[in-house]
């Protein structure tokens, strides 16, 4: 028949021997079914599909067993009918040898099949109507088909052409690859429907032609085909190529440049050129699922080499062991054994055979020794130029090969690496016998990583920027709600000072109250003592607030020298700018408040700062700056090291920084009131004491909320950290739970503030009887218990929740197991404080009955001690188990969790000694 | 079971670098035979010597730089250079200029800069043209003279022995005398063509031998161009280059040596075909080798011309050794899907 076409020529390409004629002298034979069959989900280029049975499900022939998840995928029809095993993880036939998610089928060897109807008949069309060309496309994503040539594209994507027009539908039956004669077989045996697939494709595509292009040495194939098209009056445009055999005619863009003499852009797609390529295989499954509802469910696979008696093509389920198929064909295993799926050119060496044949497999080859040769040591490049001259893609392949050795990656880029197809023509031909195909790879491999890695990087730096902007963002509108603010209490101080002034004629209780504190410091000389600072705290936080100013004067100046100068410190510079400038705000808000409750004290506040209270602030101020030094040291080292971490690291040090600040500040405002109450409520006691100061109380209510808001806050970008799986998470959640620590805290000090019931008591009776020894707060005990149980319910439901996830198999199992810890942990500690509050009350009785006379001024101290102790030990207990955790998992904070533990426990025998020498005094 | 998993691809042609060096050592054997025919045993001595030398250094080195020796030996290489230098070297020029000449090519062209494959100069020329400066005399005054110029009998074989390693020098003054090349070059400034042609040197009209060494070498360079050891490019180009050069500028004879002359005595063939055509120094683009070749074409035409050596093939090649990989560079083929080729070395789209 003569050809209607003009051929043309690509250049380079070789004559590797065929080897054809051991597997196409017999037809194809039906493989049986085995004991099960394994489907990985992702058999396609693509998203991989999603499983939409579970174990213990019984699954018809043919029926959905995995959907495609996106538009770059493909379902998965069960083989055969059976029962689903299993849905695990299993080693996948790729290059990689990772293991991935798969259906295990075991069949019943009924192979029952769904019901499975035309799209004719499924759309009530007669023979006459054109079949809807998106109701094909469907047809063809709903039954699973993806390229068979060897990539796995799924044909329905390739189909969605866009605007591109299409004139020119080329089915590749070259099959060019030595050993590999399934779609020569194909061909022969199922002509028809490879025609009758052409033909529904260019209706589809509403291309003028359809070109099959096959190699001349398959001459049994061509006849065929040619047979089928004058057999089928709708395949008036198809035309049956005979092409010249040279490997690799089969690659589609040199396939199209035989048939077209048209050249796929570098990075572009066939269908610019208005072509479309499709296997032949492919175009027989779309025949066969548009015509007969059938699904991709079976492939025909070459199994050849010297090392299998029995060489030949079978059908085969999708699934099926390779080592079924080689026991069928009489593999004999060999010394050196290598199975390889794919031809000697390009497939990959499998590294077992308990892999499963998926819907890429076009050929088994386990050759002998002999006949394919490992490679010996490759010698060095002579430059003889023979890989260029081998090259279908016009490379330099020696040059890429030195640049590839010599790291030169952007060179290799320069020189078109990525116009490599991988071919091996230039392997083969290579005298020095160098693996050049795997030099290629490689390289491929590593710029793909930079160019990750930069991309990683740039994502990062938008990152970084919009959080910087954010953060300014925040502090301005807090600024402005902050002046706002002020600018209300400065107008109702100025009404307050008019009211004054009016009031000032008649007045005589005024200057007296101020006058009169000389009276109280007996009654309360510590109160005295805390009495002092108002005048001198004002003066100090004034300067102190200079100072900040002129320092971030200063961070502002150094920060614009930065700038100028181009320096790479700018961020950092910029970040320790914000800090001062918080510090500032924070100065001066701490100024304000010290200077405003004076002239308003309007409410008759509580009695007396509660010297336990501001003890305990204190207290939490000092950890808290503690904390922050720590928090400081590490971020230094962190910075010096170059950590990845910094970032996560500087954030954590801000929010210890913030706290450090607010703990100081609400020590600061507890301490200042004092001479406030003192000037203002020396009579009214009873009366004042059982109201809470509603100033503190709200500013607390607002210090709560606002941590409550935050936690959200950090709950949510935690969730979303998670979904994104960025690597930031564990830094997140770990200031998610710093941020629960706080919102609790805030909360426990708000209800402290709120209930404190027991204070008038305590007052009166610190009253009456001052020496009694007032420190254990009696209600406290009470409170803690509270807490503690909450803490335990909250924990009960903590592991309720872990041991949920655990059996979902859900992936936040860690962090749940996390958050767990944490709230045992929370529960423990609030366990020991009750227990703490429980047991020097009971110790004081006794110590109290036992030495009454002597030790009771010794007492209250010692027991302080005692209590510390038993804190200290709780916390040595905490840090221990927390080491025990990072140890248990191999997390690299082991060491900076040895180092705080030593920490804590020396702190204990610091204790432990002051406690025995003061029980001894 | 562990199965053996190798990259793709699986299998390999038959081509092996030490075939294809033993491919090119026998196609010098015409251009071997036909000296040793006109100048006696000197070539033949000259040759072994040179391939002994090569290989005994090349192992040395080896052994030195603990690589495995036979496993490289075997690639056949030194003994392609050595095999190019003995043929190049004047026949009857004492023996250790040979040994001095293929020593240093092999331990210094070659092995020091990496052995096989990373040399960026021809490593027999870089030896060839050391002697040639280092001992100008023994290097032109030892060119044999052949049976039909001289009009008796080649030397015997252990008369040229004791040439080669006693150095005797009155005995090579019989048997030795100026090359064509230099001859014509000498006389034709006192002399027109005809009358230099007359001198016996040129038997008439051409070059007294040389066009069979020559016709030789071309012989057994279509043999490799046929056996795809080489391509066409560097070899053509630069004999076209070399003729054209001689035709436009020394179209004038009584001034200029004469196109024939050039094309058939001296180096040029054995050159064209076997030195240039080294493939580790040479250009590896089509186009890049059209241009190297070209440009050895133009340079021996220029120093045999206007320098002071007679022949210049060696200093040729190895000038356009070093514009190889800057010729390279700029010579990338358009690659399949590129709307033109690339240029240069750096990076950037398109």
């Amino acid at each position: 028949m003569s050809q209607l076409i003009q051929l043309f020529d690509f250049d380079g390409g070789i004559h590797p021997p065929e080897n054809k004629h051991q597997s196409n002298h017999r037809p194809i034979r039906k493989a049986p079914l085995p004991d099960e069959l394994v489907l990985p989900l992702h058999q396609h280029i693509g998203a991989p599909s999603k499983p939409v049975v579970s174990t213990g499900d019984t699954v018809l022939k043919g029926q959905i067993i995995a959907e495609p998840e996106g538009f770059v995928s493909a379902p998965l029809h069960a083989p055969t009918s059976g029962i689903v095993k299993a849905l695990e993880l299993r080693q996948v036939p790729h290059a990689s040898g990772l293991s991935e998610l798969c259906i295990v089928i075991e069949p019943d060897g009924k192979d029952t099949w769904i019901e499975r109807q035309s799209l004719r008949s499924e759309l009530g069309l007669s023979d006459a109507d054109a079949l809807p060309a998106d109701e094909v496309v469907e047809r063809i994503r709903n039954c699973g088909i993806a390229g068979l040539g060897g990539a796995g594209f799924p044909t329905a994507v390739k189909l969605h052409t866009g605007d591109h027009n299409i004139d020119t539908l080329i089915l590749n039956g070259a099959e060019c690859e030595p050993y590999i004669t399934a779609d020569d077989m194909l061909m022969r045996e199922h002509a028809t429907e490879v025609i009758r697939g052409a033909v529904i494709l260019q209706g589809v595509l509403t291309a003028q032609r359809c070109l099959i292009g096959v190699e001349d040495n398959k001459p049994e194939a061509i006849e065929a085909l040619k047979r089928a098209v004058s057999d089928n009056p709708e395949a008036n445009g198809v035309l049956v190529v005979t092409i010249p055999t040279k490997y690799p005619s089969g690659g589609e863009k040199q396939l199209i440049q035989i048939l077209t003499g048209k050249e796929v852009p570098s990075g572009g797609i066939p269908a610019s050129l208005g072509i479309v390529c499709q296997n032949v295989a492919t175009a027989a499954a779309i025949a066969d699922a548009v015509d007969h509802g059938l699904p991709l469910i079976s492939r025909i696979t070459t199994v050849t080499g010297d090392a299998v008696r029995d060489k030949g093509n079978w059908e085969v389920l999708f699934g099926t062991p390779v080592s079924h198929l080689l026991n069928l064909s009489g593999y004999r295993a060999q010394k050196r054994e290598r199975v390889v799926m794919g031809g000697p050119m390009m497939g990959f060496a499998l590294p077992t055979t308990e892999l499963p044949v998926v819907k890429t497999t076009n050929c088994l080859l386990a050759p002998t020794e002999k006949e394919l040769p490992t490679n010996n040591m490759a010698m060095a490049c002579i430059r003889c130029g023979m890989c260029a001259d081998a090259c279908p893609a016009d490379l330099l392949p020696q040059q890429l090969y030195w640049f590839s050795k010599a790291q030169e990656l952007d060179k290799a880029e320069q020189h078109n690496l990525f116009d490599c197809i991988e071919c091996g023509a230039c392997s083969y031909v290579c005298p020095s016998e160098i693996p050049l195909v795997q030099y290629y790879r490689h390289s491929k491999g590593a710029i793909r990583e930079e160019r990750a890695a930069a991309e990683k990087a740039e994502h990062a730096r938008i990152r970084y920027e919009a959080r910087i902007e954010r953060q300014e963002r925040e502090k301005a509108e807090k600024e402005a709600k902050r002046k706002a603010r002020a600018e209300a209490t400065a107008k109702a101080q100025d009404a307050k000072k008019a009211a004054a002034a009016k009031k000032a004629e008649a007045p005589a209780a005024d200057p007296s109250s101020s006058n009169k504190p000389s009276d109280k410091p007996a009654a309360a000389p510590s109160v005295a003592a805390a009495g002092k600072p108002d005048p001198n705290s004002l003066e100090r936080l004034k300067k102190k607030l200079d100072s900040a100013e002129s320092r971030l004067e200063k961070a502002r100046q150094r920060l614009s020298e930065a700038e100028a100068e181009g320096s790479e410190k700018v961020p950092a510079i910029r970040e320790a700018l914000e800090a001062q400038q918080a510090k500032a705000l924070e100065a001066k808000a701490a100024y304000e408040a010290a200077r405003n409750p004076q002239p308003e004290s309007p409410a008759p506040v509580g009695t007396k700062p509660d010297p336990n209270s501001l003890e305990r602030l204190k207290k939490k101020w000092d950890s808290a700056e503690s904390r922050l030094e720590k928090a400081k040291q590490r971020l230094s080292e962190a910075e010096a090291e170059g950590s990845e971490k910094v970032d996560a690291i500087r954030e954590a040090f801000e929010t210890q920084k913030a706290k450090a600040a607010e703990t100081k500040l609400a020590y600061e405002s507890a301490l200042n009131p004092a001479p406030v109450q003192q000037a203002t409520s020396p009579e009214p006691v009873a009366e004042a004491t059982p109201k809470p100061d509603p100033q503190s109380l709200e500013r607390l209510k607002k210090k709560w909320d606002s941590a409550e808001s935050r936690l959200e806050k950090a709950k949510q970008r935690l969730s979303e950290a998670e979904e994104a799986g960025s690597d930031k998470v564990e830094a997140i959640r770990e200031a998610l739970e710093a941020q629960q620590a706080k919102a609790i805290e805030t909360k426990a000090a708000y209800e402290a503030a709120l209930n404190p019931k027991p204070a008038p008591t305590e007052a009166s009776e610190a009253d009456k009887a001052p020496e009694i020894n007032n420190k254990p707060d009696p209600n406290s005990p009470e409170r803690l218990k509270k807490k503690w149980d909450s803490a335990e319910s909250r924990l009960e439901k903590a592991k309720q929740r872990l041991s949920e996830a655990e059996a979902a198999g859900s992936d936040k199992v860690e962090a749940i197991r996390e958050a767990m810890l944490a709230q045992q942990a929370k529960a423990a500690e609030t366990k020991a404080a009750y227990e703490a509050a429980c047991a020097p009350s009971l110790s004081s009785f006794t110590e109290t009955e036992e030495s009454q006379p002597e030790t009771a001024d010794v007492d209250p101290e010692l027991e302080k001690l005692k209590r510390k102790v038993l804190a200290q030990k709780d916390r040595v207990e905490k840090a221990r188990e927390r080491l025990n955790m990072a140890r248990e998992e191999g997390l690299g904070s082991v060491e900076a969790l040895e180092r705080a533990l030593n920490k804590q426990i020396e702190k204990l025998a610091d204790l432990e000694a002051q406690t025995s020498s003061a029980g001894e005094a | 079971m562990a199965l053996l998993t190798l990259s793709s691809p699986h299998t390999r042609g038959t081509n092996r670098t030490s075939r294809i060096m033993a491919t090119v050592a026998l196609a010098t054997l015409p251009g071997l035979a036909v000296m040793t025919w006109l100048f006696g045993y000197g070539t033949l001595i000259n040759t072994a010597l040179a391939i002994v030398t090569a290989l005994l250094s090349e192992a040395i080195v080896l052994k030195m730089r603990r690589y495995p020796v036979s496993f490289f030996l075997k690639d056949n290489t030194a003994l392609v250079t050595g095999l190019l230098l003995g043929l190049a070297l004047p026949p009857l020029a004492p023996w250790w200029i040979t040994v001095f000449a293929t020593a240093f090519s092999i331990v210094f062209a070659k092995q020091i800069y990496g052995g096989i494959g990373n040399n960026p100069f021809n490593p027999a020329m870089v030896g060839y043209a050391l002697v040639l400066i280092s001992f100008p005399v023994q290097m032109t005054t030892n060119w044999a003279i052949s049976f039909q110029v001289s009009g008796q009998d080649v030397a015997s074989f252990s008369d040229t022995l004791s040439m080669i390693f006693a150095s005797a020098p009155g005995m090579a003054d019989a048997y030795t005398g100026a090359t064509p090349l230099d001859q014509y070059k000498h006389l034709i400034g006192q002399q027109t063509s005809e009358q230099v042609l007359q001198a016996s040197t040129f038997n008439g009209w051409l070059n007294g031998g040389w066009e069979w060494v020559n016709l030789a070498f071309l012989a057994g360079g279509l043999f490799l161009l046929a056996r795809k050891i080489i391509t066409w490019h560097i070899p053509i180009s630069m004999l076209v280059a070399l003729a054209v050069c001689s035709l436009v500028l020394g179209w004038d004879a009584d001034a200029y040596t004469p196109v024939t002359l050039h094309m058939l005595s001296g180096a040029t063939m054995l050159g064209a075909f076997f030195i240039a055509t080294d493939p580790v120094s040479a250009s590896t683009t089509p186009t890049g080798k059209i241009i190297y070749g070209a440009g050895i074409g133009i340079l021996v035409y220029l120093i045999r011309t206007w320098g002071a050596y007679p022949d210049a093939v060696a200093f040729a090649v190895l000038l356009m050794n070093f514009t190889a990989p800057f010729i390279d560079a700029y010579t990338q083929p358009r690659s399949y899907g590129h709307k033109k080729a690339k240029r240069g070395l750096k990076s950037g789209d398109q």
